[in-house]
């Protein structure tokens, strides 16, 4: 059952649970309409990538209707206050646009290499490393950044 | 190539273009001008394109250029910090792994970069788990239920599981019951000697009562109208065979004789007559594979044991004697089902 890392997938990036839910039952039952179909071993990766475009296509019909607001800045909130390395990762890994963060998630949680990312989003394995090099040294900035030290 | 051929009013322009962009040879230079003296008419033209070219007119611009720029988002991109990364990723050659680990050790800002990047790896939080999976199990259609004939086998499994009820649940084993069955009591029943009952015959059958309604009264109530136990034994004892037969009319309850205790229930009842109707008229075929055959049965518990029983419990409902009798195929497998009796 991959339902979990699905949901911590979308999660982390809509930070929506109620549209994380949605597109994890969507994902799971286009997983069952096409099951005959599929190679099992194949599941997993499948319910991502259909998990990750329908994610796509969620943040761009929201984005149209103007219900997704870009996160506000805060470097002007100089020397705020944090206690864990993980709430300026977060923080920082929600500036990053959904592809570079989809990248550094499928990455990082769920260990796919840099083929198996191209083929859950679409991008070549040359774009996915870029995608994934741009999205760390931005979150490398971000977190030694004099205002986010902790 | 061009030159292939000489100078004419055909092929003129080559020679002006090139002229003025100062690629005409020296020699053909000289035909030009040879050219141009004999065609006085072209020399205005060839004089013309000599002229500036036009120019474009700086005054249009494209006023929204910064919607053309794309903000790099990486501020530095710097080859230690690639090196940094592709170690992290695990994507360096052996040899460059080699020197990014001597870099690790000698050098202070290739290892403070390196520590840097090594926050950047997200930790899933595992404390977060989908909260509703049952409903993600798919729920699949029971497409087989489409099958005719098992239709009639999940009809009679539904009506065999009430009637399987219906035997545990209104078939009291310790009710004492008036019987026209002889029955042999190992000893005499004490405590139903004294007791009365008023008794109405339904239905009658060689002018004996084969069907009876009746109340029972508890010791003190007023005298019964009906009721009479025979001893099927000349000599009524304790240890013997007693049969309970009952007549059409009224007659006192003798306070000495004994009621036959029957533990099979003879009972008429609404839900029975339903079910006796429903089944007069059922005959299932069934196509599913059953082990048991006309050889004998397994020793595990089939589905023919449990339609069995559930039979007796609708026999105890509706007061009948139906059996399931299986058909079989030639290779003496169980294939439809029909129900008899009465």
């Amino acid at each position: 059952m991959h339902a979990d890392g699905v949901f911590r997938f979308i999660l982390k990036n809509l930070r929506n649970e109620h549209d994380a839910q949605d597109i994890v039952q969507d994902s799971f039952e286009k997983l069952w309409i096409n099951h005959k179909k599929l190679d099992p071993g194949k599941a997993k990766s499948y319910l991502f990538t259909t998990a990750y475009h329908t994610m796509i296509d969620h943040i761009r019909k929201k984005k149209h209707s103007g219900s997704i607001e870009d996160i506000p800045e805060t470097s002007n909130e100089t020397f705020r206050d944090y206690s864990d390395l993980r709430e300026i990762l977060d923080e920082a890994l929600a500036k990053l646009n959904e592809v570079q963060r989809s990248v550094v998630l499928l990455r990082d949680y769920e260990g796919y290499s840099y083929h198996e990312i191209g083929e859950i989003t679409g991008l070549n394995e040359s774009q996915v490393k870029v995608y994934l090099y741009r999205a760390r040294v931005y979150l490398k900035n971000y977190i030694v950044s004099p205002e986010h030290v902790i | 190539m061009l030159y292939r051929m000489a100078i004419n009013r055909h092929n003129y322009e080559i020679y002006f273009i090139d002229y003025h962009e100062g690629n005409l040879p020296p020699d053909r230079e000289e035909e030009l001008m040879a050219f141009l003296e004999a065609n006085p008419d072209l020399k205005k033209e060839f004089d013309e394109y000599s002229e500036e070219p036009l120019l474009a007119d700086q005054k249009i611009i494209f006023r929204n250029k910064k919607v053309l720029k794309k903000e790099e988002s990486t501020a530095e991109f710097s080859d230690n910090d690639r090196m940094a990364i592709a170690y992290l990723e695990g994507d360096l050659s052996a040899d460059a792994k080699l020197r990014a680990d001597a870099m690790l050790k000698e050098d202070d800002h290739f290892q403070q970069l390196h520590e840097h990047y090594l926050t950047t790896g997200s930790i899933a939080d595992y404390s977060i788990i989908y909260p509703d999976k049952a409903a993600l199990k798919k729920k699949s259609n029971v497409a087989f239920l489409l099958s005719p004939s098992l239709l009639y086998a999940a009809a009679a499994a539904i009506i065999i599981f009430i009637g399987i009820t219906a035997y545990f649940r209104f078939t009291p084993a310790d009710e004492p019951r008036m019987t026209s069955l002889p029955q042999r009591l190992e000893t005499r029943p004490a405590g139903l000697i004294e007791f009365q009952a008023d008794c109405l015959v339904l239905e009658s059958r060689n002018d004996q009562p084969s069907s009876i309604q009746m109340s029972w009264r508890e010791e003190g109530i007023p005298p019964v109208r009906l009721a009479s136990i025979h001893p099927l034994a000349v000599t009524p004892s304790p240890q013997g065979t007693y049969a309970a037969i009952l007549f059409p009319r009224p007659f006192p309850v003798s306070g000495s004789d004994v009621f036959a205790m029957d533990t099979e229930v003879k009972q008429k009842s609404l839900v029975g007559k339903i079910f006796s109707g429903f089944f007069n008229k059922a005959s299932a075929p069934f196509s599913i594979e059953n082990k048991s055959n006309r050889a004998g049965k397994s020793d595990k518990l089939s589905i023919w044991d449990i339609a069995d029983l559930g039979m007796q419990g609708i026999n105890a409902l509706g007061d009948h004697d139906y059996t399931l009798v299986r058909k079989y195929n030639e290779e003496g497998n169980v294939k439809g089902v029909r129900l008899a009796g009465e």
